[in-house]
């Protein structure tokens, strides 16, 4: 499953700040986050390159939990959906009843691939300050 | 467990798997007037724990490796941690696992993503209670979580009671008592639910026993009850209404699990003679031991001085 690429400059109109940019305690925290950002991002992708739902899964979670806290609430939302989609395909290899499948389903994949790449365009989007 | 003195900033340990907590946090709570300590493991966070004074721990439940209701479960499983109070963090919903967790001790819950002054402020509830405990646990010989006198307390007024019978000749009477089966109670149900037993048992105890009284905790799951005034029959009589009480009380949750309690008592009419604050003790200690080996559930009660043993059945 590859994932379409977003060139970051693609909607300057459409940036996002965190909550918290004006909060002297925060301001370190949130330029860390969103600098760490590419990094995960690119994780994901190769994640989902490989097929690694767990991995992926994995991605989401954090993001989901570290999002809001970090002044992102939306972040936090939406990789929550794409951890959900994860979830609910059944596809991981811990999930426990996974049968073994050569290929996942292609309406499965459709599904966590669009759920992804809005992800990855939120991502796209968020600037520190 | 030793109380921080004032000058010393209480420890918060947090531990969550998430490195972006950790972040978070040591930002959010810089002002407040605590040390933080983080770790990402909860086998960590055991060790820790038990090697550091902690004034509260912040928990995660969705770990890897160890998750954080096994981590819960062992803090209050050594006697180090299980007063230490647990706040639960958790990204999981539902109301079971808040059930789960209060239920196994923890001191209170929130959920992620948290609102951060909620979480201050209930960092700070936690640790004002656990001061507060550990204020009163020193200053009075106070048992925490009882109440009652602790063993200190317990061994001083033991002493001057002895010592106004052997002066005044006044009769005394000492009742040991003890939880039956106990230790299968923390297993089965978990400490929290001892925990509970415990505090039956102390309530009991205050309720059945006179103004001049005495009742202590002894140990574990020990109780002591000095009764000035009184020798071994009445003293026994005594123990009889409280082994019966308690062999009344229901549990809502658990109905079907009674809980009883052996009593052994040791007293006096007037003289105890030379007999020493400890063997007399002793006696009454040999009296419990007797009222176990003979079924449980039972008052064993004796004159310290030569007389027959009299056995009450329960």
């Amino acid at each position: 499953m590859t994932p379409r690429s977003h060139p970051p400059s693609a909607q300057p109109k459409g940036l996002i700040l965190s909550e918290f940019r004006g909060d002297p305690d925060m301001v370190e925290m949130v330029e860390l986050f969103v600098n760490e950002l590419p990094e995960r991002i690119k994780a994901m992708q190769e994640a989902a390159t490989e097929n690694n739902f767990d991995a992926l899964k994995r991605h989401a979670h954090q993001l989901k939990g570290a999002g809001g806290g970090y002044g992102f609430p939306m972040l936090s939302t939406v990789a929550g959906a794409l951890e959900d989609a994860i979830t609910r395909s059944g596809i991981e290899t811990t999930s426990a009843s996974r049968s073994p499948q050569a290929t996942p389903d292609e309406q499965v994949l459709t599904k966590i691939r669009q759920d992804l790449d809005e992800l990855l365009l939120l991502c796209g989007r968020v600037r520190a300050a | 467990m030793t109380t921080n003195t004032n000058d010393k900033l209480p420890i918060v340990l947090l531990v969550d798997d998430s490195i972006d907590v950790h972040r978070l946090l040591q930002a959010r709570l810089k002002h407040e007037q605590i040390k933080l300590m983080g770790t990402t493991k909860g086998a960590e966070a055991l060790e820790i724990a038990e090697r550091l004074s902690v004034g509260c721990i912040l928990l995660d439940l969705d770990m890897p490796e160890m998750d954080g209701f096994e981590v819960l479960r062992a803090l209050k499983e050594r006697a180090a941690t299980s007063n230490v109070p647990v706040i639960v963090l958790s990204g999981l919903q539902g109301s079971e696992d808040k059930v789960t967790a209060f239920d196994l001790g923890a001191a209170d819950y929130v959920t992620k993503p948290f609102d951060l002054s909620e979480l201050r402020a209930r960092l700070r509830a936690s640790l004002r209670l656990h001061q507060l405990v550990n204020l009163l646990s020193d200053r009075a010989d106070v048992d925490g979580l009882t109440g009652l006198g602790n063993r200190a307390h317990f061994n001083k007024r033991w002493a001057e009671k002895v010592a106004e019978c052997k002066r005044y000749g006044h009769a005394l009477s000492l009742a040991m008592c003890d939880v039956d089966f106990f230790k299968k109670i923390n297993d089965t149900y978990g400490h929290p639910a001892g925990d509970e037993v415990l505090q039956r048992v102390s309530g009991l105890l205050q309720a059945e026993c006179r103004e001049p009284d005495v009742p202590c905790r002894y140990g574990g799951e020990e109780f002591a009850l000095i009764m000035p005034n009184t020798n071994a029959a009445d003293g026994a009589k005594v123990a009889e209404r409280i082994r019966e009480a308690m062999s009344q009380v229901a549990f809502p949750r658990h109905p079907e699990h009674k809980i009883t309690i052996s009593i052994g008592v040791a007293g006096c009419d007037s003289t105890c003679g030379e007999m020493s604050g400890e063997k007399w003790l002793e006696i009454a200690d040999q009296n419990l031991y007797q009222a176990k080996r003979s079924g449980r559930n039972r008052v064993v009660a004796s004159n310290i001085t030569p007389a027959p043993v009299m056995k009450l059945a329960g």
